[in-house]
C-alpha cells in the first residue's frame, strides 16, 4: 500500500469517525431536546391541570364556606328564636324544655348559661357533655362579652370528635344560650359542587391520574388505582419535588412524571405515565434527523453549484499545481549525526514529503519511491547512502549523479560538504537537486545526426575509449557508402540524402537494441557491437550487405564498403580499432573503385 | 474532507464538550452550594413558630410551602438573627396551651399586642396595619355613619376589631349588630350570602375581596384604626431570641425590607394569597 493510499485511508477513517461522533452527538442532542420538549409540553399540561384543580378547590372551598355560613346562619336564627320560645324573664329554664326545643329545631344540642357562667340547663341528643365539648367557645371573647350585656352573636364551625358542628351563641337573659348542630351529610343537588364530580366530568390532556388530597388522605381522584400507598408516596419526604418542573416518580414498577400544587389544606397532584409523556420523542428525533438531512442536502447542492461555477478556474489552478508539483529543485541540509533534514529551499512536492517524513531515511525512501524513476533509484540510494557518505566525501569536493524522475525529467543530484567539526569530521552536507532536462535535451541534440537520426561523431568522441573497452569482445564495423558523390552529382543531393537514410535504416535494423549505430562522417557509418566476436561480426557484416541490397531499387542502388575490427582484450584505444576497421574498409573500397572504373 | 470542514467539525465538537462541561460544572457548583447551605442550616438553633392560615400573612402557596407577609418577614428576620425558622400549623384557639407546653416557641401570625401586653412576652412591633370595612355596593353603606342599629357587621371572634366594637370606642353607632365568626372565611361567606351587611377587618384581605369580585364590593372608612403587630412568646420566656429578633426587625424596618415584603403582597402584586384574614 502506497503512502498516498495510507493517507487516504487515514483520512477516510477520520471522516468516518468524525461522522459517527457528530451523528452520535446530534442524535444525543435531538434525544435530549426531544425529551426536554416532551417534558415541557407535559409540564404545561400539568400546570394547566393544576390551575384547573386550584380553581375547582377554590370553588369547592367557597361552596363549603357558603354552606357553613348558611348552617351557622340557620342555627343562629334558631337559637335567637329560643328567646321567643322560652322567655328568660318569665319561665325558669329546665332540661325538658330545652330538649323540646332541640327536637323542634332539629338541633344537636343546646345549653343555657346563667349570669354566673354556670350551666343552667342543657340537652344533647347524643348525651355529650356540652361544657367539655364547647369550653373553648364558651371562653372566647364574644361569649364573654355577652355576660356584660353586649348584643354580639357568635358563630363558628368546628370539628369535635370527628364531627363537624355549626355552633352559635347568643345572649340569653343575663347569660348565654349556645346551640350546636352537626352538619348533615352533603346531599347532592343541582347547586352542590364536589371535586369528585369535577374530576370525573373533566378531560385532561395526556390522561393524567389526578389526586386531590388533604392531610395525606385522598379526597378525590379520577383513577380507581389511586390508593393509600400512592398517597403515602406522594406525601413522603423521599420525593424531591421540583417546583418548576416535572418530578419523576416510580410507583409499582412504573415510571411517572408528577406535578403538584396546593390550595389551602388541599394538595393537588397530576401523574403522567412516562410512556405517554415520551410518546412524541421518537417523532421529534425523526423530524430532527430529516431536517438535518435536508440541511445537508441543501448544503451539498449549494456546494455543487459553487463547485460547478468554479470548475474552469479550478482546472486552471489544478494545471498550475500539477506543473509545480512536478518540479523537485530543492536544497536541504542533511545532519549526518542526528539524521535530521533542514530545508533550505524546497519545491512544493518535496516540501510536502518533508512535512510528513522529516527523518532522513524515511524522507529518502519516500522520495525514491514516489519521485525517482525506477532506473535511477539505485544511483540515488548509492549517492546519499548515509552510512558511507563520510568515507566517500573524503578528498572529493562533492558527489554528483544524474538521475531521472518518474516523468522522465533529468536532475543533477549533488552532495556537498557543509560543516565539519574541530577534528575535521563531516557533520552535515548540502544535498541539492537541479533540473537539467534542458541541458540533457541540448546534449542529446548535439549527439544526434539530424539527417539519419543516428548518433554522430560528437557522441563517438564523448564516449571515447570506453566504447571499445566495455563489453568485450567488441567488434567495430565501418560502413562507407559507395557512389555517394556520383549520386549527388547525377541525381542531386536529395537522392544522396536518401541514399544515406536507407543505409542508416539498414544499420538501425541490424543493430537492434544490442548494438550502437552511428554516422561519423559524410558517408561513413560505424556499428559498435559489444559482446561480439569476429565470427559474429562477420554474420552482422553479411546481414548489412543483404540489407543494403534489399533497400536498393531501380532508381537507387545502395551499396557500401565495409571494414571490420574486433577487440578481444582491454586496453585498446578507439583510434586503434577505428584505424584497423577503416583500413579494412578502404581495402574493399579500392576494389569497388577498380570495378567501378572497369564498368 | 476539506480542511475547513474538518476544522469546523472539530471546533463544533470541542464547543459541545465545553458547553457540556460548563453545564456539568455549574450543576455541580449549584448542588454543592445548595448542599453546603443546607449543612450550615443544620447547626442553627430552631425557632418553632406557631402559625395558622391567615392570608395574606400566612398561607400555603401552590407548591405546598408556607408563604405570606409574616412568613417572609419571619424568614428574613431569622436569617439575620442566625435562627432556623420552623413553621408549625396550629389550631389558633389552642395557641396558649401549645405555647405553654413548648410545642411552639412563639406566635407570629398577624397577632397584635394590643390588650394583650401582659399576657405574652412581645417583641417590638414590626408592622402597623390598618382596619377598614367592606360592604356590598348594593347595600347602600358608604360610610360608618350608615352603620346604625339595622345593620349587621361581621368580625372575627377575638379580634381587635371585635373588642373595639364591643367597647364602643369607634366612630360607629353602638346599636350596630355585631356578629362574631370563628374565622375570616365565615365572615367572608356571611357577607357574600347577605347574612351580614359589612365586614370589618384588615384592609389587605378586604382589598383582595374587592379584587376577587370586581364591582361587587367597596371598602370604605379605611382609617378606623391601626394595629401594631408583634411576635408573642410565652411570658416566662427568658432566652436571647427576642432581643436578636428585635435587632433584626429594627434593621429590616430601617433598610426598607419590611416595606418591600408588604409591597409584594399588595393587591395586583405577583405574589398573591388565597383567602381573607383576621386582625387578631
Amino acid at each position: 500500500m502506497t503512502n498516498d493510499e495510507h493517507r487516504l485511508r487515514r483520512k477516510t477513517l477520520t471522516v468516518i469517525a468524525i461522522g459517527v461522533i457528530v451523528s452520535a452527538v446530534l442524535l444525543g442532542l435531538l434525544y435530549t431536546v426531544g425529551t426536554h420538549c416532551c417534558l415541557e409540553k407535559t409540564l404545561g399540561f400539568g400546570q394547566e391541570t393544576m390551575v384547573f384543580l386550584e380553581n375547582a378547590c377554590e370553588k369547592y372551598d367557597r361552596y363549603e364556606q357558603g354552606r357553613k355560613a348558611e348552617e351557622t346562619h340557620d342555627l343562629l336564627a334558631a337559637v335567637e328564636s329560643f328567646a321567643t320560645f322560652l322567655s328568660s324573664d318569665r319561665v325558669e329554664v329546665n332540661n325538658d324544655l330545652i330538649e323540646q326545643f332541640v327536637h323542634a329545631e332539629n338541633l344537636s344540642g343546646l345549653m343555657v348559661m346563667d349570669s354566673d357562667g354556670h350551666m343552667a340547663a342543657h340537652y344533647d341528643i347524643d348525651g355529650r357533655d356540652p361544657l367539655m365539648l364547647w369550653r373553648e367557645e364558651l371562653a372566647c371573647s364574644p361569649v364573654a362579652s355577652m355576660y356584660q350585656g353586649s348584643k354580639v352573636t357568635y358563630s363558628t364551625v368546628v370539628e369535635r370528635r370527628g364531627v363537624v358542628f355549626a355552633v352559635c351563641a347568643v345572649p340569653y337573659g343575663d347569660g348565654v344560650a349556645l346551640a350546636y348542630r352537626s352538619f348533615v351529610p352533603d346531599t347532592a343537588d343541582d347547586y352542590s359542587y364536589a371535586i369528585a364530580d369535577v374530576l370525573s366530568n373533566s378531560t385532561f390532556h395526556q390522561g393524567p391520574t389526578v389526586l386531590v388530597m388533604e392531610d395525606a388522605e385522598i379526597v378525590s381522584s379520577n383513577s380507581a388505582d389511586a390508593d393509600v400507598s400512592l398517597a403515602r408516596l406522594l406525601t413522603s419526604a423521599g420525593v424531591e419535588w421540583k417546583d418548576d418542573g416535572l418530578t419523576p416518580i416510580e410507583y409499582r414498577g412504573d415510571k411517572w412524571y408528577a406535578v403538584r400544587a396546593a390550595y389551602k389544606d388541599y394538595r393537588l397532584f397530576a401523574l403522567y405515565p412516562k410512556s405517554e409523556v415520551m410518546s412524541d420523542r421518537i417523532s421529534f428525533v425523526a423530524v430532527g434527523v430529516l431536517v438535518c438531512l435536508a440541511f445537508w442536502v441543501v448544503v451539498l447542492l449549494a456546494r455543487n453549484i459553487v463547485d460547478h461555477r468554479n470548475l474552469v478556474e479550478k482546472d486552471k489552478q489544478l494545471g498550475i499545481i500539477n506543473v509545480l508539483s512536478a518540479i523537485y529543485d530543492s536544497t536541504f541540509l542533511l545532519h549526518l549525526d542526528t539524521l535530521e533534514i533542514e530545508g533550505i529551499n524546497m519545491s512544493p512536492a518535496i516540501a510536502k514529503i518533508f512535512a510528513e517524513h522529516n527523518e532522513a531515511y524515511d524522507f529518502m525512501d519516500t522520495v525514491c519511491r514516489d519521485i525517482v524513476s525506477p532506473e535511477s533509484r539505485d544511483a540515488v540510494v548509492e549517492l546519499v547512502d548515509i552510512s558511507t557518505l563520510r568515507e566517500r566525501m573524503e578528498g572529493v569536493p562533492y558527489l554528483a549523479a544524474e538521475v531521472r524522475d518518474c516523468r522522465g525529467a533529468w536532475y543533477s543530484l549533488q552532495v556537498v560538504p557543509q560543516h565539519r567539526d574541530e577534528q575535521g569530521r563531516l557533520e552535515s552536507v548540502v544535498v541539492a537537486t537541479h533540473n537539467i532536462s534542458m541541458v540533457k535535451h541540448a546534449e542529446e541534440l548535439s549527439y544526434q545526426d539530424k539527417l539519419t537520426g543516428l548518433r554522430n561523431r560528437n557522441y563517438l568522441e564523448s564516449r571515447g575509449d570506453s566504447l571499445v573497452n566495455e563489453g568485450l569482445p567488441v567488434s567495430v564495423i565501418m560502413v562507407d557508402c559507395n557512389y555517394l558523390k556520383r549520386t549527388n552529382d547525377i541525381y542531386g543531393h536529395e537522392m544522396g540524402d536518401e541514399l544515406l537514410r536507407r543505409t542508416a535504416s539498414v544499420l538501425r535494423r541490424v543493430a537492434g537494441a544490442d548494438y550502437l549505430p552511428m554516422r561519423v562522417g559524410g558517408d561513413e557509418f560505424l556499428l559498435v557491437c559489444p559482446h561480439t566476436d569476429n565470427e559474429s561480426a562477420l554474420g552482422l557484416e553479411q546481414d548489412l550487405r543483404l540489407g543494403l541490397v534489399a533497400v536498393s531499387d531501380e532508381a537507387l542502388t545502395v551499396s557500401a564498403s565495409i571494414g571490420m575490427a574486433t577487440v578481444e582484450t582491454a586496453g585498446n584505444t578507439l583510434a586503434d580499432v577505428y584505424r584497423v576497421a577503416d583500413h579494412n574498409m578502404y581495402r574493399e573500397k579500392r576494389m569497388v573503385h577498380v570495378q567501378g572504373a572497369d564498368c | 474532507m476539506p480542511g475547513r470542514t474538518k476544522r469546523a467539525a472539530i471546533v463544533s465538537f470541542t464547543l459541545m464538550l465545553l458547553v457540556a462541561a460548563c453545564a456539568g460544572a455549574l450543576t455541580y457548583t449549584v448542588r454543592s452550594s445548595s448542599s453546603s447551605s443546607n449543612e450550615a442550616d443544620k447547626n442553627l438553633p430552631v425557632l418553632k413558630i406557631g402559625v395558622t392560615d391567615n392570608d395574606p400573612y400566612v398561607y400555603v402557596d401552590t407548591t405546598g410551602d408556607y408563604a405570606g407577609i409574616d412568613i417572609d418577614i419571619a424568614r428574613e428576620a431569622c436569617k439575620r438573627a442566625g435562627i432556623k425558622p420552623q413553621f408549625v400549623d396550629i389550631d389558633w384557639n389552642d395557641r396558649d396551651r401549645l405555647l405553654k407546653n413548648g410545642d411552639i416557641d412563639c406566635l407570629w401570625c398577624d397577632y397584635s399586642p394590643c390588650y394583650r401586653e401582659d399576657k405574652y412576652y412581645w417583641t417590638e412591633p414590626y408592622l402597623t396595619v390598618t382596619v377598614s370595612v367592606a360592604a356590598k355596593k348594593t347595600s347602600g353603606i358608604k360610610s360608618l355613619a350608615h352603620l346604625d342599629g339595622s345593620k349587621t357587621i361581621a368580625v372575627i371572634a377575638g379580634s381587635l376589631s371585635e373588642r373595639r366594637l364591643l367597647a364602643g370606642d369607634l366612630e360607629i353607632s353602638p346599636d350596630v349588630q355585631i356578629k362574631s365568626y370563628g374565622s375570616a372565611e365565615l365572615c367572608k361567606a356571611a357577607l357574600a350570602k347577605g347574612y351580614v351587611d359589612c365586614w370589618m377587618a384588615d384592609v389587605q384581605p378586604l382589598d383582595r375581596l374587592v379584587a376577587q369580585y370586581p364591582g361587587l364590593y367597596r371598602v370604605f372608612a379605611d382609617n378606623i384604626m391601626t394595629v401594631d403587630l408583634g411576635v408573642a412568646f410565652d411570658d416566662s420566656y427568658e432566652g436571647p431570641i427576642v432581643k436578636d429578633l428585635n435587632t433584626a426587625l429594627f434593621a429590616m424596618d430601617r433598610d426598607g425590607t419590611i416595606d418591600r415584603i408588604v409591597g409584594n403582597y399588595k393587591t395586583g402584586a405577583t405574589t398573591g394569597g388565597q383567602g381573607a384574614n383576621h386582625d387578631k
